[in-house]
């Protein structure tokens, strides 16, 4: 039975602790604690070249994480071999620069294909790279899941989590973004490509196949 | 020793030293930050093709910084720029010539103050500025331009499909929209390749959009200017008699602290630095910092404060397929009620609403679309409606007044000396700009069609990096810190030259106006030193 006396205890005792959770967090700046606890740092662990095997583990997700919109959205959606024949090389650039020119990539990259080979074990298959785009999306979803909460509890639970999907996962997006994106949009080239001075001036790819579809409409008006 | 020194190496430091170094002037330049590549292939290949989160050529860290007081909300000390070529070698390049009445707002319109040139004094200057920078325009399409006696060096980038597209739908109700002129090759120009459309100007990799490392290369080559990169300047020196002696200058890295002798100075650290470097800079009968007798250093600041628009079609439009600036309107720099509020510049540019940078948060921003995306797919879905948005923003002009202002902070560089800390906040006159501002959004909005239209509330405004005023031009030292040539009243040899010293904000982009101000100062101060 509780006493009265446990009672008036026990609240005084939860109220300290939440005043003083709550100060300490102040005390601190709850928002910056927060923000670093979503996105914790790297290592100072050296630099260096990526071996093939590793290379090869991280195009894996690259072509896991592209292919669902190359195959639908982008310029190649009738093509049915289009999950294997996108460009992978300003991906493989961009990851090769990171691992060899700034500290900690290669080591959270190491540790990354090892989860994830981890995880493609566990689901029958032999090894990450060599699972189905499928599956290595599902694995990579389960490994680092989107969303600015989820990395917040990942950064809470389990830190390198938060970090594949920071620095792998959004990095290999945030490329995409600012390349595969646009013409998968319409655009006839990303930002980036000299596109000459005329063919802004004119209607844009998209909207000239819209208007060639339609063909006797005048305005030239397209969806 | 040097007959010239001049603080900092942008666009207007640069075009100082330029111009001095063709009058055959010995020029030292300091800059505290690091040199910057020029052309900017190797900052293409990181910003653009590799997305480098820690690229070279970063700013180092402790020296810049601003602390921020009042309801600005963007990150001011990303607005100061410590790099050779400054904020320039970033910019977006737009030069227009200021109207004649953003120089006579108080006899005109009631309100700030004239200054003590007006446009015909400066029209000369603004011609050589254009040619300089080369700038690509013309006034053919821009009855609301004010008169030249020179053409543009080049001609105008025209605009964009779905410009002359929503230009047909808004001149059915009176609105205007012409090209604007800018610092971008439209065909070869001084040594320059011609703007090839990369799209990522702030980076241009071929020097087609101006840089201000093309003229500081030449100045140096002349072997008249010396460049110190990674030199911070401490303190402006100034003898017994209060005449300007030179500098207080100490490497950023390792190394000793030194004086520079001058027999002139010339700072031009941009509005905000230019004004904390007079402030640290105390002298015996400059107790509060030289130029500063009458208390007016950082006083008179203000920003333009711009507002972000967008409107959506429901025709897809594709805007953004050019990397500059397309169109744009100059027909309400002078609108009836102007001096209750303040003259509007509306951007239409073709651009996408959806930037890779964003000062102040409006909508979602990239970052945001990444966070959330759990595959490409994801990111191309979220992206889906960017080909239908528009971007309007609106370029406002700004009074200065006491909720606007720049003094020394508490927070301190790595050499221990106080940063400068602004306090700013918006005032009637702006929220009066903002409610005209609404007006005119709502306007554009009918008259294009638009099938859904949003705009940033009052409150997220940003400057632009357009700071002004905290060294403003007077005919008299009680008024102002420098006269309307840059000479600082009452301190001799020393100068100050940038949006510094603008006696109000103006209602265009600021820029031509600076490098027209100081190649006229260079030319009163080149005879000077003769």
């Amino acid at each position: 039975m509780i006493t009265r006396r446990k009672l008036l205890l026990g609240a005084a005792t939860l109220t300290g602790a939440a005043a003083g959770g709550v100060g300490l967090l102040r005390a601190r700046g709850l928002l910056p604690w927060l923000r670093r606890t979503a996105s914790p740092g790297l290592s100072n662990a050296a630099p260096g070249p990526l071996a093939a095997p590793l290379r090869e583990t991280l195009l894996a997700a690259v072509e896991a994480l592209l292919a669902a919109a190359e195959a639908t959205a982008g310029p190649l959606k009738d093509d049915p071999q289009a999950a294997a024949s996108f460009d992978a090389r300003p991906y493989a650039e961009m990851l090769r620069s990171r691992a060899e020119g700034i500290a900690g990539y290669r080591q959270l990259y190491r540790r990354f294909a090892a989860a994830a080979d981890r995880r493609a074990a566990e689901a029958g298959a032999p090894s990450f790279a060599a699972a189905p785009p499928a599956l290595r999306r599902r694995l990579l979803a389960d490994l680092c899941p989107p969303g600015r909460l989820a990395r917040l509890r990942l950064g809470l639970t389990d830190a390198d989590r938060a970090r594949f999907r920071l620095y792998v996962v959004q990095e290999i997006l945030d490329l995409y973004a600012a390349t595969g994106a646009w013409t998968a949009l319409g655009y006839a080239a990303p930002p980036g490509v000299p596109r000459g001075l005329d063919a802004y001036t004119g209607p844009p790819p998209a909207r000239r196949a819209a208007v060639s579809e339609r063909r006797g409409d005048a305005n030239g008006a397209a969806g | 020793m040097s007959r010239v020194a001049v603080v900092g190496s942008g666009i207007v430091g640069t075009a100082i030293a330029h111009a001095l170094a063709e009058r055959g002037v010995e020029v030292d330049v300091f800059e505290k930050g690091p040199a910057y590549p020029y052309p900017h292939e190797a900052q293409f290949r990181q910003h653009v093709e590799l997305r480098t989160p820690r690229p070279l050529y970063a700013r180092p860290s402790g020296l810049c910084g601003v602390g921020r007081s009042g309801d600005y909300r963007a990150d001011l000390g990303a607005e100061v720029d410590c790099v050779e070529g400054g904020m320039a070698s970033r910019w977006e390049a737009i030069c227009q010539r200021q109207p004649a009445a953003d120089f006579a707002t108080r006899s005109r319109f009631g309100h700030g103050v004239d200054w003590p040139l007006g446009y015909a004094d400066l029209e000369p200057w603004y011609g050589r500025a254009e040619a300089l920078l080369g700038v690509a325009g013309t006034d053919a399409d821009n009855p609301f331009a004010p008169p030249r006696s020179t053409p543009f060096p080049q001609s105008a980038f025209p605009l964009a499909w779905d410009d002359r597209w929503l230009a047909e739908r808004l001149a059915g109700a009176g609105l205007h929209l012409h090209t604007t002129p800018q610092a971008r090759t439209r065909e070869p120009w001084d040594g320059r390749a011609a703007c090839a459309n990369f799209g990522v100007c702030a980076v241009c990799p071929i020097g087609a959009r101006y840089s201000p490392q093309h003229h500081l290369r030449r100045a140096v080559a002349t072997g008249r200017v010396r460049l110190h990169t990674d030199t911070a300047v401490r303190r402006v020196l100034v003898d017994a008699a209060g005449r300007a002696r030179g500098l207080l200058v100490r490497p950023v890295a390792d190394g000793a602290e030194r004086e520079h002798a001058a027999d002139h100075v010339v700072v031009t650290g941009g509005a905000l630095e230019s004004a904390r470097l007079l402030l640290l800079s105390t002298a015996p009968g400059h107790p509060d910092g030289v130029g500063n007798r009458a208390g007016h250093v950082g006083r008179h600041l203000v920003f333009h404060h711009l507002w972000l628009g967008r409107l959506r079609f429901r025709e897809a439009l594709y805007p953004g397929r050019f990397g500059g600036w397309t169109g744009q309107s100059h027909q309400f720099l002078e609108p009836p009620g102007r001096g209750r509020h303040g003259g509007v510049k509306v951007e239409l540019s073709s651009r996408r609403a959806y930037a890779t940078w964003e000062p102040v948060r409006v909508w979602e921003t990239p970052g945001e679309v990444i966070t959330e995306a759990a595959d490409a797919a994801d990111v191309a879905a979220a992206l889906a409606p960017v080909p239908h948005w528009r971007p309007v923003t609106f370029h406002a002009e700004a009074a200065a007044g006491p909720g606007k202002r720049l003094v020394l902070g508490d927070e301190r560089d790595r050499f221990g000396d106080p940063l400068a800390h602004v306090h700013y906040e918006l005032d009637d006159f702006d929220r009066e700009t903002y409610a005209y501002c609404g007006e005119l959004f709502r306007r554009y909005r009918d008259a294009a069609g638009a099938a859904a239209a949003e705009m940033a509330d009052a409150g997220t405004y940003y400057s632009g990096f357009h700071h002004m005023g905290t060294c403003r031009m007077s005919a008299a030292e009680a008024d102002g810190v420098v006269d309307s040539l840059g000479r600082v009243h009452g301190v001799a040899g020393l100068w100050v030259a940038g949006g510094a010293v603008f006696a109000g904000s103006g209602t265009v982009n600021p820029t031509l106006t600076m490098v027209a101000l100081a190649l006229r100062s260079a030319a009163a101060l080149a005879a000077d030193v003769a």
